[in-house]
């Protein structure tokens, strides 16, 4: 059996100096490649926190994470911006696009930051992205001027751009209508199913996260419910 | 560096229009300031130095200066002293054998030109009055290398000998003579001689114009009881700034006392150089006022830009990169900003130099933009740009990433 993509021991995350707030209280979780799985859980119960951890954005108070095999406590800077661009791909709720750019030049950028120039191959896979999600017409508009559907798409096509092993989706559909949420919703379905991409998706509807194969129900810092159980 | 830095440095100053417009206006203003100053204070002091030199050589020779011998009384402050003082002959020091010299200073590889001079004081009276005088016993060809008299010519021609001789314009005033006429000079003995104007000259300030006369270096030596000698051999160099040192080596391999213009002017250089320091005073706070808008304009923008810098850093942007991102930005300020500024800096002393003439329409003293300051001041405003990038670029560097996109 191949490595898990990512190991999470005994994790937790503490905020503040002064009144410490015990944010995440211990999680242990593991994702296999090629898993969808939804996050789900009240407001304030962590799972932004977790996803942040998960995605070596944020470091936790104490635990490990493992990211195919390799332990990443005290590793450089450097190392952590490696292994993030080669890893994993990001999709934010509020979809973070980069504003200074156009549609097309966000979808080129993970690549680009990567080789440390933008080239034909990631110009033509970057337009390949955005054409698989259905923005063929608008690559070349500034991403202020689309619409909120449109950009959740761009965030989609850009956290594909470097050929990820996990994407970490902080509610992709969060700001989206019930027909905009489906559309970006079935493309991430699609977009695991084509290329074995896995995908947390951390999402307040129960209705979407009873689509996936996986359901985390985090409570107050914890993990309450796995389904299907992993005992 | 990476070409991705530097368009990410790009779209960031394009994003934020208002902002980069200010900051870009800011810096060019500043060394637009910078180039006038450094153009005007470069313009004023070569225009001294130049005619500081157009009436001297670069480099004098002249014989050893013997002990002044001290006079046989000394009285004492609150004494009077009734006496009859019997006027010196102005004694003259004379550099024997200077053909020989001549060649020597010649074989110089950076002396261009070399002319004998027979120099002394003297007077010339007009009725009543005696006017002071400087003599010099020059050979018209040679000497003319050394300064340009036929150029400054009003009436008549560098020519002298045979009792010719040319003088300035003020001298000629007062003596009341013109080309053509005559006037008469005291010898060391107090017996007058007779000498013709040939031609009146404007060497362009005082002394000179009220005092100099050119004789023949024959009549000059008759006039100063030097025999066959002369006093002074002067000598310019192929870089005037290498004066100094051909002084000291010419110094070296002669006997004579050797000084070049810089000693000479020791003074005037002085002066020059206060100056000088004023000026780059003045440049420097300029400086520093521009680099601190720069840092504050850009410590703004990195709040600004903290979402995506966030998200960069999230897509495998490292913390080099972002940091060169904002130094990019900075020295992208300086140098556009400094580009625009020299040709601001330029158009002003051009406005300048149109606008503020004597009253003969003259320019008072050209202002010189150069390339050298052109150059300068860029390589200084990008340097400074950088250097004001470096705080807000170690900031936005520092931004933790899960922060930033949650606060963006
Ligand atoms: N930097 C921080 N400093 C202090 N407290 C924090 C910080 N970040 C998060 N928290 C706290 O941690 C708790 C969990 O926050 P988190 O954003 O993970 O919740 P969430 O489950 O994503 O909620 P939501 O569904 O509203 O996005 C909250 O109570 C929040 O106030
Ligand atoms: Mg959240």
């Amino acid at each position: 059996m191949p490595e898990p993509i990512l190991e999470l021991k005994a994790i937790t995350r503490d905020f503040g100096n002064g009144v410490i707030v015990n944010v995440l209280k211990g999680i242990d979780l593991t994702i296999e490649s090629g898993e969808f799985t939804a996050m789900i859980g009240p407001s304030g119960s962590g799972k932004s926190t977790l996803l942040n951890i998960m995605g070596l954005l944020d470091q936790p108070t104490s635990g490990e994470l493992l990211i195919q095999g390799n332990p990443t406590v005290e590793l450089e800077d450097s190392d952590i911006t490696k292994l993030r661009g080669q890893t994993l791909g990001f999709i934010f709720q509020a979809h973070h696009l980069l504003t200074a750019f156009s549609a097309l030049e966000n979808v080129m950028m993970p690549a680009g930051v990567r080789r440390g120039s933008f080239s034909k191959s990631i110009r033509s896979r970057a337009e390949d992205l955005l054409d698989n999600v259905g923005l063929a017409d608008h690559m070349h508009k500034n991403v202020r001027n689309l619409s909120g559907g449109q950009q959740q798409r761009v965030a989609v096509a850009r956290a594909l751009a470097n050929k990820p092993e996990l994407v970490l989706a902080d509610e992709p559909t969060g700001n989206l209508d019930t027909k905009n949420a489906d559309i970006v919703f079935e493309l991430l379905q699609r977009i695991n199913d084509e290329t074995g991409t896995a995908f947390m998706i951390v999402t307040h509807e129960e209705r979407l996260a009873n689509r996936c194969e996986r359901i985390i129900r985090m409570l107050d810092g914890r993990i309450s419910e796995h389904s299907p159980s992993t005992e | 560096m990476k070409s991705i830095e530097f368009f990410i440095a790009y779209r960031f100053l394009k994003e934020g229009k208002a902002q980069s417009l200010f900051i870009f206006g800011g810096a060019a203003v500043g060394v637009a300031v910078i180039v006038f100053l450094t153009s005007l204070i470069m313009g004023l002091q070569s225009s001294i130095i130049d005619q500081t030199l157009g009436n001297q050589a670069d480099i004098f020779v002249e014989p050893p200066t013997q002990e002044e011998s001290s006079p046989i009384y000394q009285p004492q402050p609150n004494e009077v002293v009734f006496s009859r003082v019997e006027p010196r002959p102005q004694r003259v020091e004379d550099i024997d054998r200077w053909e020989q010299l001549i060649d020597d200073i010649t074989a110089d590889p950076d002396v261009t030109n070399v002319s004998p001079v027979v120099t002394g004081s003297s007077v010339a009276p007009r009725g009543p009055v005696t006017n002071p005088v400087q003599l010099f016993g020059v050979d018209p060809p040679r000497y003319q290398q050394i300064i340009d008299i036929e150029g400054r010519l009003l009436r008549g021609e560098f020519a002298v000998g045979n009792n010719g001789a040319v003088i300035g314009y003020e001298l000629a005033q007062e003596l009341d003579v013109d080309v053509g006429d005559r006037f008469r000079i005291l010898d060391t003995l107090g017996v007058s001689r007779s000498f013709l104007v040939r031609g009146v000259f404007d060497l362009g300030f005082g002394t000179p114009n009220q005092t100099w006369i050119f004789l023949g270096i024959r009549d000059a030596q008759t006039m100063l009881d030097m025999g066959a000698n002369i006093n002074r051999i002067d000598v310019n160099v192929i870089d005037l700034f290498d004066a100094d040192q051909v002084s000291a080596r010419l110094s070296g391999r002669t006997e004579m006392e050797v000084s070049s213009w810089q000693e000479v002017n020791a003074d005037l250089l002085l002066a020059l150089r206060t100056q000088s320091a004023s000026t780059f005073l003045i440049a420097f706070f300029v400086a520093l006022s521009v680099a601190l808008g720069i840092a504050s304009v850009l410590i703004v923008t990195v709040v600004q830009k903290r979402g995506q810098v966030g998200v960069l850093r999230a897509m495998g942007a490292s913390m080099r990169t972002v940091l060169r991102v904002f130094l990019i930005q900075g020295a992208a300020v300086g140098l556009i900003g400094s580009i625009f500024g020299t040709i601001l800096g330029t158009g002003l002393a051009m406005g300048f130099n149109r606008l503020f003439r004597d009253p003969e329409g003259e320019i008072i003293f050209p202002i010189e933009p150069s390339v050298e300051i052109f150059i300068g001041a860029c390589l200084l405003a990008t340097f400074t740009g950088l250097l004001a990038a470096v705080a807000p670029a170690r900031r936005a560097a520092r931004l933790d990433p899960a922060e930033a996109i949650k606060n963006a």
